[in-house]
């Protein structure tokens, strides 16, 4: 199957900063894709590279089979929800939603049942005569979404449209978003900084660092296997070691040289870093598992967050750990006290980058 | 609060009411001092002063027309279209200094471009368009361009104050949904920059109903409107009651054209709205 979207060696450059750096990506029909990465990543330059407000330097741009790089954006199949939502604060509601059918001339009575169908996707049916200004942000929102699916577009792109949102409404957004989703069979393509709202919502993720894609993968891969340290730090809390590679691949803890049992042939000679997620780590004193790595450590804090509880240690050699570890039985754990810090060693993964 | 507001309170009561109201009394009075009507019936009861308050009606709603056909392409240039800062700055220098000279200056500037021996006729004569000389300056027209020329600023800097701060993702929103350069402009951009055109057009137009100077020199007094009128009657005639009425008839019949105007835009369904 060929790809609904399909970037070629896309680069932006703006003088000598270059926002976009040789991006190429496919995205499949449907398909849920978060662009993920900080401000000044690039997220937002290439979403508005697909979206035809950002012309490339170089590279090609296709969207369903037709090559659209130098087309403007309103003869691409395409449509925006807004950072800023971007509503038209002189229309009502009923006319904001309206005004992509009327650019199409669909007929009025057409419109007016496409309207109330788009209205009612997002609940909003009682709103239709209200501006913009008597809305609430979540309700803005809502709006804009329905103005933007109305068009059925092929690719509904989304610039951190939650991020104006508080944290509970975010998260009832995020559901209703992936429902939605579902419903309507068309591919959105997401950007956000919050990489939980990644992970929640998109069925491929592709992480951006400095106008590049580092990685692209669902979300379970790139938290469990990222391709680097820049990855693995940004997904999820992590405690990345840094480690010695002898010439034969065998990984040594650094500081201290402790023996690890991974291997990294491709840096040998050189240092890797070891990633283990604070939730894998165990400090009970023998868990019966085998296969496992045990450090001997000292815990030095101890953090009540809510759902759970973060203990930092110190191993004997000095290096640093987190682990995460479920509200009850932590309360035991006090600052000072020996324990084993263990992990299954399938739970590690080395990143040479 | 109240003891803040008193230094303006006195001021606007000194040089705005009292002295208004001192001219609405005068014009209710004859030359005795006795409380009269006469003078409004004098006013309107002579064909003359009606046309003459509308000719400064029709010379200063053409120059709101001519300012705003000027002013707003060139404000919408400066605002969206101009990207670079130090640039833009520069226009909006170039459009204000002009503010800076006295309009008797520059209504006698256009004199060395209009007049009989002006560059523009020189121009039109040396390249055989016409044989003789057009009487460009002394009309109406004349008038027209010389108000239009000092007025446009006015406008300029009221609509770019108001198209600056439109969202520029609203025209991008409208462009993503569909609408070619133009439609986005027409359904978006100029509805949301209507307050600027009505705060610019009511400046420039009660502006240009009071102007004196450049009418005065523009029409080498042929075309007489009324602030020319008012200071005949003032300055030469020295009937200052007779002076005071027209004066408050202007004032009067701009505020009501003012008032209509305003009451117009409020009554129409909102700016820009669509019938679905």
């Amino acid at each position: 199957m060929t790809a609904l979207i399909q970037l070629e060696a896309v680069t932006k450059r703006y003088g000598a900063v270059t926002a976009l750096d040789v991006v190429s990506l496919r995205v499949r029909q449907g398909e849920f894709i978060a662009l993920l990465g900080p401000s000044g990543c690039g997220k937002t330059t290439l979403l508005r590279t697909i979206a035809g407000f950002v012309e490339p330097s170089a590279g090609e741009v296709w969207i369903d089979g037709r090559e659209v790089t130098r087309l403007p954006p309103n003869r691409r199949p395409v449509n925006t929800v807004f950072q800023s939502y971007a509503l038209f604060p002189h229309y009502t509601v009923r006319d904001n939603i309206a005004y992509g059918p009327r650019r199409r001339g669909v007929k009025p009575a057409v419109i007016r049942a496409q309207v109330g169908e788009a209205l009612a996707m997002v609940g909003m049916e009682s709103y239709a005569d209200r501006y913009p200004a008597q809305l609430s942000g979540g309700q803005q929102q809502r709006v804009a979404l329905a103005r933007a699916i109305i068009n059925r577009p092929k690719v509904l792109l989304l610039d951190e449209p939650l991020g104006a949102l508080d944290l509970k409404l975010r998260k009832r957004m995020q559901i209703e978003l992936k429902r939605l989703h579902e419903r309507l069979g068309i591919t959105f393509l997401y950007v956000t900084h919050d990489q939980e709202e990644a992970l929640v919502m998109a069925d491929r993720i592709a992480v951006m660092d400095a106008g590049r894609i580092v990685q692209l993968g669902t979300g379970e891969e790139i938290y469990r296997r990222p391709s680097c340290r820049y990855v693995a730090d940004f997904i999820g809390e992590a405690n990345l070691l840094p480690c010695a590679v002898d010439a034969d691949g065998a990984l040594r803890l650094e500081p201290g040289g402790v023996s690890l049992p991974y291997e990294a042939r491709e840096a040998a000679g050189g240092s890797a870093t070891l990633l283990i997620r604070p939730e894998d780590i165990y400090y009970e004193n023998d868990t019966g598992e085998t296969d496992c790595v045990s450090l001997p450590a000292v815990v030095h804090d101890v953090v009540f967050v809510g759902n759970a509880t973060r203990i930092y240690v110190r191993t004997q050699t000095g290096s640093e750990l987190m682990l995460s570890a479920p509200r009850s039985g932590a309360e035991r754990l006090e600052p000072g006290r020996p324990i084993v810090a263990r992990w299954r060693r399938s739970a590690g993964c080395v990143l040479v980058r | 609060m109240v003891a803040l507001l008193l230094p303006s309170l006195a001021f606007l009561l000194a040089f705005f009411i009292a002295p208004f109201v001192m001219v609405a009394f005068a014009s209710l009075q004859d030359k005795t001092g006795a409380w009269s009507l006469a003078n409004y019936a004098r006013a309107s009861s002579d064909l003359f002063y009606w046309r003459t308050l509308l000719l400064t009606f029709r010379i200063s709603l053409w120059t709101t027309l001519v300012a705003f056909a000027i002013g707003y392409p060139l404000a919408y240039y400066i605002t969206l279209v101009v990207k670079n800062r130090a640039i833009r700055r520069l226009f909006y220098i170039i459009v204000v200094t002009p503010l800076f000279t006295s309009s008797v200056v520059r209504s006698f500037g256009w004199m060395v471009l209009l007049g009989r021996r002006g560059l523009v006729n020189d121009a039109l004569v040396a390249s055989g368009l016409v044989d003789r000389p057009l009487p460009l300056m002394f009309s109406e027209a004349a008038v027209v361009i010389g108000l239009s020329y000092i007025m446009t600023p006015f406008m300029v800097l009221t609509v770019s104050s108001v198209l600056q701060n439109i969202d520029r993702s609203l025209a991008e929103a409208a462009e993503d949904l569909g609408a070619s350069r133009l439609v986005t402009f027409l359904t978006v951009t100029f509805p949301l920059s209507l307050p600027g055109v009505i705060a610019g057009s009511l400046i420039v137009f009660t502006l240009s109903v009071s102007a004196y100077v450049t009418p005065s020199i523009m029409s080498g007094g042929k075309q007489v409107v009324m602030s020319m009128l008012i200071f005949q009657q003032y300055g030469s005639v020295f009937d200052f009651n007779f002076g005071a009425t027209l004066a408050v008839a202007l004032l009067v019949t701009t505020l009501i054209l003012v008032a209509g105007y305003l009451l117009a835009i409020e009554r129409r369904p909102r700016a820009g709205r669509e019938v679905a």
